[in-house]
């Protein structure tokens, strides 16, 4: 069994047991789940497994920390479960989750509502509204008006509503055939009033027969594949002492760069192991939290809030920059360009 | 806060796993104390282990996952990005086929809906033309009553005449400018989805009927070294369209790994297939004569020089006159018996093995008749050894998978790679009855036909 679960295993005493199980949880388990994800699907998570943007994230997340409290509390019961790696452990559960959310994602329902927005926000006898936190659709006469409750079938009787619609609608005519932009039109005519835009999605999905293939896992021969076939781009370190004089270097590289590159870069940059580039800049001493805050124009507060949080998603540090997360991933391609250029080329020319 | 920070707080922090005024208090405390300050330093440091530093700038790491969003498939169809956006999407399209297939699906639907639509104006318009028939009728009736207006009518009608002749001349060149746009991705609008053909398989909505099966080359934008939706070609598949683009990407391949994507993609980028290497192996050669009986042998059918995805083939023949009975006998690649029939009566000229044999195992085969209550031995003693392979476990489950998919053409592929040649050419029959003009499917069927020749 891996040593750094004996003194949890170990414990007898309820409240040490639960205090061990929870450094467990904070410092080795959470810190790998989160790097785990990022790299898998690029979700990301604070420190205290929030995103606020990404429900899914924070969904996957927590089920990945229960499971993994589950595997603790079975090791209590003294089962014969052999943890020879714990972090490795939780690895293989993060990934194992990971690939099970691409396997239920559905690619050809996400494709069919970019189409019927497309329809109903470029079509003018359409329209799209919010109405007390909900997306409504209908016709654009209906325009901000509440929710229909003539149409709400349950979920049980929704195909037999929807055969008699078609067979009112479209007799004898395979709606495969017919445009989205008909089909549609003929709903709301039948609803008789705004529905939610994802009723609409399950309505139209339905009766188009929407189904979907499942997406493969982007397993490790995949990524084994992306890894050789991108340019060498990495800069490291042969030992800790070599660290600071990086680290340095690639901050005198940071400063160089516009602001809003910087920030952008700064906000998302983490080092191969999953660690954020300021977060590392501070382990390493080279600055404290009031010199961090003064570089990027914040109070102390607002910056270890805002080490907690990284690396950031771009949607996150398009938030904190009041910009778009387009605009953020350009200003953090162009610095990521500029620093190959002064890092890279300056280290095969020094070579 | 005036007091130093106990290491259980510290290392708490550190997590972020305090309530939010304390981390703001602590904060505060070391935004002045350069101890504390030191002391969260030191416990990061121990917190990140002492794995080596290493940062990667390519920009494939963090693209990967920028998937496309709808306000980005707008933009692309609407020319709305610039080189830089540009620039990201096609690194984010190199590596992510399910983006790859949303943005060619949008553009199939864009271009379906367009066509729904040009049908519904044609079909407006013949009813418009039938209803004002009889409305002209009435109105002949009654101008023959009374020749002034007659007159004042013909008058007006010839003046609008040559103003709408005027107005058509003028559109009818505009929309031959637009033709002519169409077909080409120009520099102002680097994604233009072509107006006849269909440029991928959607996987929500069927494909329009389609004549070409292949696009023009597309020019591309000299804005962007690659363009992000030129599709080159497009081939008609079981459930929809498959597309090729200019950098040799394929779409329209839903199920399909990714491994076996770039596998299809090489294939159709040289529109030929590579022999496989099993097929050497299983080649036929003259072995030291077997049995006796030379003069009278008769032919096996299948498999020979194949690979079967049945663990338990069924061995087929070719009868042979006044044979009384048949047996088979089936040696592994080390000349051990693996398997034999029963005694075969003499109308049975096919056997099932009854147990399955070792999945990627090589097997040869013989049958034996007795024909006058002679041994007759099929491959005669001068006539190579007869071989196949059973498909190997692994190959077995890949095809298990993109048998689901009902791909010709990844199955076509599949097939011709493990060496599965009769599975394989009936594949790309298909396919070219699928797409009767394209060149690209008739040299995918040709070229697994000379496989076969040069066996």
């Amino acid at each position: 069994m891996d040593p750094i679960l004996l003194p949890y295993v170990q414990a007898t005493d309820e409240i040490d047991k639960e205090s061990r199980l929870e450094q467990l949880l904070l410092f080795i388990a959470a810190p790998e789940i989160r790097f785990t994800m990022r790299r898998i699907l690029g979700f990301h998570v604070s420190q205290q497994g929030i995103n606020p943007q990404n429900q899914d994230a924070e969904d996957l997340y927590q089920e990945v920390m229960t499971k993994s409290v589950g595997i603790l509390r079975e090791l209590d019961a003294s089962l014969p479960i052999e943890i020879e790696n714990f972090k490795q452990y939780v690895n293989r559960i993060a990934i194992n989750e990971c690939n099970n959310f691409l396997r239920n994602s559905s690619p050809a329902r996400s494709r069919l509502k970019t189409n019927l927005r497309q329809v109903l926000t470029h079509q003018r006898a359409f329209a799209l509204w919010k109405f007390r936190n909900q997306t409504l659709v209908g016709l654009a006469t209906w325009r901000g008006m509440q929710k229909s409750e003539s149409w709400t079938p349950a979920d049980h009787s929704l195909k037999d509503e929807l055969e008699r619609f078609r067979d009112a609608r479209f007799p004898g005519t395979n709606v495969k055939h017919v445009s989205l932009k008909t089909l549609v039109s003929e709903f709301f005519e039948w609803a008789g009033g705004a529905v939610e835009f994802e009723s609409l999605v399950v309505v139209v999905a339905t009766l188009l027969d929407v189904k979907d293939a499942p997406v493969e896992s982007l397993d490790a021969q995949n990524r084994a594949w992306i890894e050789t076939h991108i340019e060498p781009s990495v800069i490291r370190t042969s030992s800790r002492l070599d660290e600071e004089a990086m680290l340095r270097q690639l901050w005198a590289s940071v400063k160089t760069l516009p602001p809003n590159q910087r920030i952008a870069f700064c906000f998302r940059c983490e080092g191969d192991s999953g660690q954020g580039l300021l977060s590392l800049l501070r382990d390493s001493k080279i600055f404290t939290l009031a010199q961090l805050a003064r570089e990027f124009g914040r109070t102390v507060e607002e910056m270890s809030d805002l080490l907690l949080r990284m690396p950031m998603d771009p949607t996150a540090v398009a938030r904190e920059m009041k910009t778009t997360r387009q605009q953020v991933n350009k200003w953090h391609f162009h610095a990521q360009r500029q620093l190959r250029k002064q890092l890279l080329q300056g280290n095969k020319s020094s070579s | 806060m005036n007091e130093h920070i106990s290491t259980y707080c510290i290392a708490r922090f550190s997590v972020g796993s305090l309530p939010k005024p304390e981390l703001d208090q602590i904060a505060r405390h070391l935004g002045t104390c350069a101890m504390c300050d030191d002391n969260v330093a030191e416990e990061l440091r121990r917190q990140r282990g002492s794995a080596p530093l290493s940062f990667n700038l390519a920009p494939e790491i963090w693209i990967r996952h920028e998937h496309l969003d709808y306000e980005q498939l707008v933009n692309i169809t609407e020319d709305r990005l610039d080189d830089t956006d540009r620039e990201i999407i096609n690194i984010h399209l190199d590596l992510c086929s399910t983006c790859r297939e949303d943005l060619h699906s949008f553009l199939a639907f864009l271009e379906q809906e367009r066509g729904y639509e040009e049908a519904e104006v044609n079909s407006l318009l013949v009813r418009g033309i039938e209803g004002s028939k009889d409305l002209f009728k009435s109105i002949w009736h009654g101008l023959l009553r009374s020749p002034a207006y007659a007159i004042s009518v013909i008058v007006l009608l010839g003046v609008a005449l040559t103003v709408s002749t005027v107005l058509m001349t003028k559109r009818t060149r505009g929309l031959q400018a637009q033709g002519n746009e169409t077909t080409q991705i120009t520099d102002a609008s680097p994604v233009r989805t072509p107006t006849k053909q269909s440029t991928s398989a959607s996987d929500t909505r069927s494909p329009l009927p389609n004549d070409d099966s292949e696009l023009p080359h597309p020019k591309i934008s000299h804005r962007s070294q690659k363009s992000v939706a030129g599709v080159i070609a497009i081939l008609n598949d079981e459930h929809g369209t498959v597309a090729i683009d200019r950098g040799g990407r394929v779409t329209g391949l839903n199920g399909v790994s990714v491994i076996a994507q770039r596998e299809i993609e090489e294939v159709l980028r040289a529109e030929k297939l590579e022999r496989p290497e099993i097929l050497q192996d299983l080649a036929s050669y003259s072995t030291p004569v077997r049995g006796s009986n030379s003069d009278r042998t008769f032919k096996l059918l299948s498999p020979v020089g194949v690979v079967t995805s049945a663990d338990r083939p069924t061995l087929k023949w070719e009868g042979t006159p006044n044979a009384s009975s048949y047996r088979v006998i089936i040696g592994d690649s080390y000349g051990k018996q693996a398997a034999k029939s029963e005694v075969l009566p003499s109308d049975k000229t096919e056997w099932t093995t009854n147990a399955p044999l070792q999945r990627g195992e090589i097997y040869s085969w013989v049958v034996v008749a007795v024909v006058d209550r002679k041994e007759v031995v099929a491959p005669g003693p001068t006539s190579p050894e007869v071989k196949f392979q059973v498909l190997p476990t692994n190959q077995w489950q890949e095809l298990h998978r993109l048998r689901k998919t009902s791909s010709h053409i990844a199955l076509g592929v599949f097939y011709s790679r493990v060496g599965m040649l009769d599975e394989a050419e009936r594949e790309f029959e298909e396919l070219v009855q699928l797409n009767r003009n394209s060149k690209l499917a008739s040299n995918l069927l040709r070229s697994i036909r000379s496989m076969r020749i040069k066996q």
